[in-house]
């Protein structure tokens, strides 16, 4: 089952990092991290949110993200997106459903 | 509730990834860092904490938005750009400059690839970086490179070679307030756009009419979503700016404290375009394995990169005139406002310095152009035949490029990266 405790991270867009990260905040046990990475070379800005997930955090966040990204279909838009041990680049929504179903088969 | 400082770390360990370690940079000492972070903090207040990174990717990053910020400080990236500097400055490598400028940019996409790219491409550039004379320093480690720079003098070139990333980092912290009233108003949306115009003038007339109308569009309709965006491009050049500044302070009073070699203003005027070089063309080996990744090449990456060496120009180009002009002519004459004719004889200076690079800065770009055709040709290199090519040359014969082969092996292995290529690269070496 989803469980307390996970370390997420996402970097990504703007608007998914600070939608993410608002619904952490409300969540119970769980605290997180908002930045924006700036490069030396000039490229384009990239957002980070890291957070250690409280009791059931997991799956809402997963939901918020799974409907940001069927809403924008703009490829790309979570660069990266890592629970646990488990990490996938550019994820597509039927990815992220794909982890909700890893993590939730987990004991 | 773990502490901010805590997460922040977890941050930078994340985005560094596998085989990094990553601690906290002390402030205790009187190092030459921390006499660069204590000007800074002079400026902007003690608003970041710096983070060393040994190993991992070769970036430099801040991440901003709490405080203190975390700014990222890589030794590989250090160790890169040591290496780097040699093109522009070992006098021996003069004679075949344009030769070795493709072997490192091979050497160099070879590494990005397997960080972001494609890894059979990274093979194969690995492969295509191996020559049949020895370069120096393509075998050195990270430590062996940066204990060399340990054992130089602190002059203007070894401070910007430690610390002009670092302090361009921290110029991303300077408050938005102090922004709007010193140099913000002077990067109006008009500067940049000039500064843009002068660059397709000046060194990108070839560049397609299409492309050209593309760019100025970019610029304006995603300002802070290119590299060529109006607001990114002025927030990288106040931290050029800042850089620039900091590093001149931080140089004259370190070697003035040191008591050993005077302070010269046209090295370091040198050091900064050297460096301003450098930092282009790692991230233009970067940006190049990355489009390797996928089936084709994606445009918007393309695009990106098509763009970037505008951006690059536009920033040199207003660190000229609103840093080092003035500095360099503050400086010649001790003045702290130049009149008119003064600031002419810096911008006369400065222009000489910049002409006197020009040869080595062209014969560097020419060796990297055969590496972008290269690498922009996925056709090309997928079914390019060079692993059995090479060992037909019997370039890993030789014991320094068997050495060199099987580290960049381990390096694949301990990314958890493999592919056809990098086994029969690894094959070649047994």
């Amino acid at each position: 089952m989803l469980d307390a405790n996970e370390q997420l991270s996402i970097t990504g867009t703007r608007k998914i990092a600070e939608a993410v990260q608002t619904l952490i905040e409300t969540s119970p046990g769980s605290h997180s991290y908002l930045a924006e990475r700036k490069n030396l070379e000039g490229e384009v800005a990239t957002w980070i949110v890291l957070a250690t997930l409280g009791v059931q955090a997991l799956p809402p966040v997963l939901d918020l993200i799974k409907s940001l990204l069927l809403a924008n279909r703009e490829p790309c838009q979570v660069k990266k997106i890592k629970v646990g041990d488990i990490e996938i680049e550019c994820p597509s929504p039927e990815d992220i459903q794909r982890l909700y179903k890893i993590m939730d088969s987990r004991e | 509730m773990p502490e901010a400082s805590i997460l922040a770390k977890l941050a930078v360990v994340d985005l560094v990834g596998k085989n990094s370690e990553v601690w906290h940079y002390e402030r205790g000492q009187r190092t030459p860092m921390n006499i660069v972070l204590d000007a800074a903090e002079e400026q902007i207040g003690p608003k970041f904490s710096v983070y060393w990174v040994q190993g991992g990717p070769p970036e430099v990053f801040t991440l901003t938005g709490n405080v203190p910020a975390p700014v990222v400080f890589s030794t590989h990236y250090l160790s890169l750009s040591v290496f780097m500097r040699q093109l522009f400055t070992n006098e021996l490598l003069k004679d075949h400059l344009a030769d070795i400028s493709e072997k490192a940019s091979f050497r160099l996409m070879a590494e990005m690839a397997l960080r972001y790219g494609d890894p059979d491409f990274a093979a194969v550039a690995f492969a295509k970086s191996l020559s049949s004379f020895v370069i120096p320093m393509f075998g050195f480690s990270d430590d062996d490179r940066v204990t060399m720079l340990e054992y130089e003098v602190v002059n203007e070139a070894y401070m910007a070679t430690w610390f002009y990333g670092l302090a361009h980092e921290l110029g991303h912290l300077i408050p938005e307030q102090t922004q709007d009233q010193s140099l913000g108003p002077l990067f109006t949306d008009e500067v940049l756009l000039e500064g843009i115009e002068l660059a397709l003038e000046t060194l990108f007339q070839t560049y397609p009419e299409a492309f050209r109308t593309e760019l100025l569009e970019t610029a304006v309709r995603k300002r802070s979503n290119s590299v060529i965006g109006l607001d990114n491009l002025r927030s990288e050049t106040l931290a050029d700016i800042f850089a620039a500044s900091l590093l001149f302070h931080s140089t004259s009073k370190i070697m003035h404290d040191l008591g050993g070699e005077q302070f010269n203003i046209v090295n370091f005027i040198q050091e900064i375009i050297i460096f301003r070089n450098i930092i282009a063309i790692i991230d233009r080996c970067r940006r190049l394995a990355s489009t390797t990744r996928g089936i084709q090449a994606d445009r918007a990456k393309v695009f990106e990169m098509g763009v970037h060496p505008i951006s690059i120009y536009v920033r040199a180009f207003l660190q000229r005139q609103y840093y080092m002009k003035v500095a360099l002519a503050s400086y010649e004459f001790d003045t702290n406002s130049p009149d008119r004719k003064q600031l002419e004889i810096a911008q006369s200076l400065i222009e000489e310095v910049e002409y006197q690079y020009l040869e080595t800065i062209n014969l560097i770009d020419s060796g990297m152009a055969s590496t972008i055709d290269f690498a922009l040709k996925q056709d090309q290199w997928r079914n390019y035949a060079l692993l059995s090519e090479a060992h037909e040359a019997n370039l890993f014969q030789s014991p320094v490029h068997r050495l060199e082969t099987q580290k960049f092996c381990e390096l694949a292995e301990s990314l958890e990266i493999e592919s056809v290529n990098l086994q029969a690269l690894k094959r070649l070496t047994e």
